[in-house]
């Protein structure tokens, strides 16, 4: 493949990473936030938060992506495009990951909560402190669901002119009219990314158990797993 | 941000995340936080509230980081500044205009050098470098989606050929053209049916094959022919091989798709007619294609035509898209304003 097709395959890639990292963590943001808010003891903040997560989690990210491309510019106002992806995406992927944080919270043993208010833990003490730590461990695992969810996602982008890696390969099989050499380019490319995602996941997986006592057995295939 | 490609200041987001990032190390020092008592089993470095502080810091970061980003980093201009516009300036400045395009042969397409060429590409590209831009960035989109990309602001200037029509004209400024097809019939070899135009094509009561979606497919059902005789074809593939299993009497396209598509497939039994401007209501109906900028800007559009009208007098217009199966037939001095109003003749 000559040069010039390939500045588009890193041109591509890069704006791949960009919008599957940025949009990871605008999502994060957005799922602690609403996941948060939806164990609030204030009725509005749990409703607000449930809007949210229904809505976005209801709303197809193509259509979220033409929104914010197409028809926020009648108005006068145009997101830069690639900040529109990743807007869109983390919107998306927030509502998702939001119900995963609320389940992990909820999953920490009432023991836990019971212990902090009997040593006079505030409110804000006993998430930060006790809650939290054990939760944070328990989101990781559907987190990293997420995350290469969301890496798949990004190749939505290319529907709206975002010139990610799908988009570059649209470009290349039309200039070279190489269809199946192309997809099946495309095909491992996602995969061996989406390995890179899972394996740094495996590594936080493992610190933050570490930091909570537990063991995580090394190895890409772990081992049996066994009743912490 | 550099990889968000706008001209706002770098105001330095990492120290900011650091600064979170200290200001939440420096919370350990409450007494609470120093009791230690929930680190059970602690060998390693890593305690968990190190770890959440991590994830905290950086997600605390990133909101702060989104935050400048949504402030000011993160649009674009689309409205016409002043009288005219100011684009000609900006692009001037940025020394890079992104140009719209639809991957169409022979009008606009990226080559195996993984280069934007094309007929509007190359008489757009020299018609930028006079005006003193130099470089170039292609933007592919659906040829549907040219208008309503080039309006939403993600390219500067819609260079696909595309067709100038008072619908169009509507929506987006057009330049004056730097073509004119004009419309041909593909026909099975000998012509048996005697077809010239689309005239003809009524007269003698044959079966015209078109694209869907085509202006083509509109002409025909203008002038009065039957839908049962309008046979419509996905596209220009299938459109040949219905000529050729006689679907259809003939194939209406331009001149130039005709002849480059027959290019591909040699020693087929067909032939391309002469070129004819199909008549509708009485009004003739240009196949010419300029280039597209946002409306109001007025003042790009002005110095494009005048660079252009200079190269269409020196033949600079015909030497650049002669590569692409263009001919002096194809060269045209309509203007905008005519094929806007539909007062060209």
């Amino acid at each position: 493949m000559s040069a010039g097709l390939m500045a588009y395959v890193w041109e591509g890639l890069r704006n791949t990473l960009l919008l599957t990292v940025f949009g990871a963590l605008l999502g994060l943001a957005f799922a602690f936030i609403a996941g948060l808010a939806r164990t609030s003891k204030r009725k509005t903040v749990r409703a607000i938060a449930m809007v949210y997560t229904e809505v976005f989690r209801g709303f197809p990210s193509l259509v979220l992506l033409f929104a914010l491309i197409f028809i926020i510019p009648q108005f006068g106002y145009q997101l830069n495009p690639l900040f529109a992806g990743i807007l869109a995406l983390a919107l998306n992927i927030g509502a998702y990951a939001a119900e995963v944080v609320r389940g992990a919270i909820r999953a920490v043993p009432p023991g836990q909560i019971e212990a902090a208010v009997a040593l006079n833990f505030t409110p804000m003490q006993r998430m930060r402190k006790v809650v939290l730590p054990q939760a944070v461990v328990a989101m990781i695992p559907p987190f990293t669901n997420n995350l290469i969810e969301l890496l798949k996602q990004t190749s939505l982008v290319s529907l709206v002119y975002i010139s990610d890696l799908t988009f570059s390969a649209q470009l290349i099989r039309a200039s070279t009219g190489e269809t199946a050499l192309v997809f099946f380019g495309l095909l491992v490319g996602y995969g061996v990314i989406a390995l890179v995602f899972v394996t740094i996941m495996k590594l936080l997986e493992r610190m933050a158990a570490r930091s909570l006592g537990r063991k995580v057995p090394s190895g890409l295939f772990g081992a049996k797993e066994v009743a912490a | 941000m550099e990889i968000f490609r706008t001209d706002c200041a770098q105001t330095g987001d990492l120290p900011r995340v650091s600064a979170i990032e200290s200001a939440l190390r420096s919370h350990r020092l409450t007494p609470m936080g120093r009791t230690g008592s929930y680190e059970y089993v602690n060998s390693s470095s890593l305690n968990r509230r190190g770890f959440l502080r991590g994830a905290s810091g950086l997600t605390l970061g990133l909101a702060v980081g989104g935050g400048a980003l949504v402030s000011g980093c993160t649009s674009i201009s689309v409205a016409a500044g002043g009288e005219g516009g100011d684009l000609l300036n900006r692009l001037r400045d940025e020394g890079n205009v992104r140009m719209g395009f639809a991957n169409e042969r022979p009008f606009g397409f990226i080559n195996r050098e993984g280069v934007l060429t094309g007929e509007a590409p190359e008489v757009g590209k020299e018609i930028f470098r006079r005006l003193g831009v130099d470089s170039f960035e292609p933007k592919l989109a659906d040829f549907s989606s040219l208008i309503p990309g080039l309006k939403a602001g993600l390219f500067d200037v819609i260079s696909a050929g595309m067709y100038i029509t008072p619908a169009r004209c509507a929506e987006i400024e057009f330049t004056n053209p730097d073509y004119n097809a004009p419309a041909a019939l593909l026909l099975p070899q000998g012509n048996p049916m005697g077809l010239s135009d689309l005239d003809s094509v009524v007269e003698k009561r044959a079966r015209i094959g078109v694209l869907t979606g085509s202006v083509e497919e509109g002409y025909a059902r203008d002038v009065g022919i039957p839908g049962g005789r309008v046979v419509v074809f996905p596209d220009q593939s299938s459109g040949i091989d219905g000529v050729l299993a006689s679907r259809a009497d003939c194939l209406m396209l331009t001149r130039l798709s005709l002849v480059a598509a027959l290019g591909e497939r040699q020693g087929m039994a067909l032939e391309v007619g002469e070129t004819f401007v199909p008549i509708v209501n009485g009004q003739k109906q240009y196949g010419a294609g300029g280039f597209g900028f946002r409306k109001g800007e007025t003042a790009i559009v002005d110095e494009f035509n005048r660079e252009l009208a200079a190269m269409q007098r020196s033949g600079d217009v015909l030497r650049l898209t002669r590569p692409f199966g263009f001919s002096q037939d194809e060269m045209t001095d309509l203007t905008a304003q005519a094929l806007c109003t539909g007062t060209a003749d």
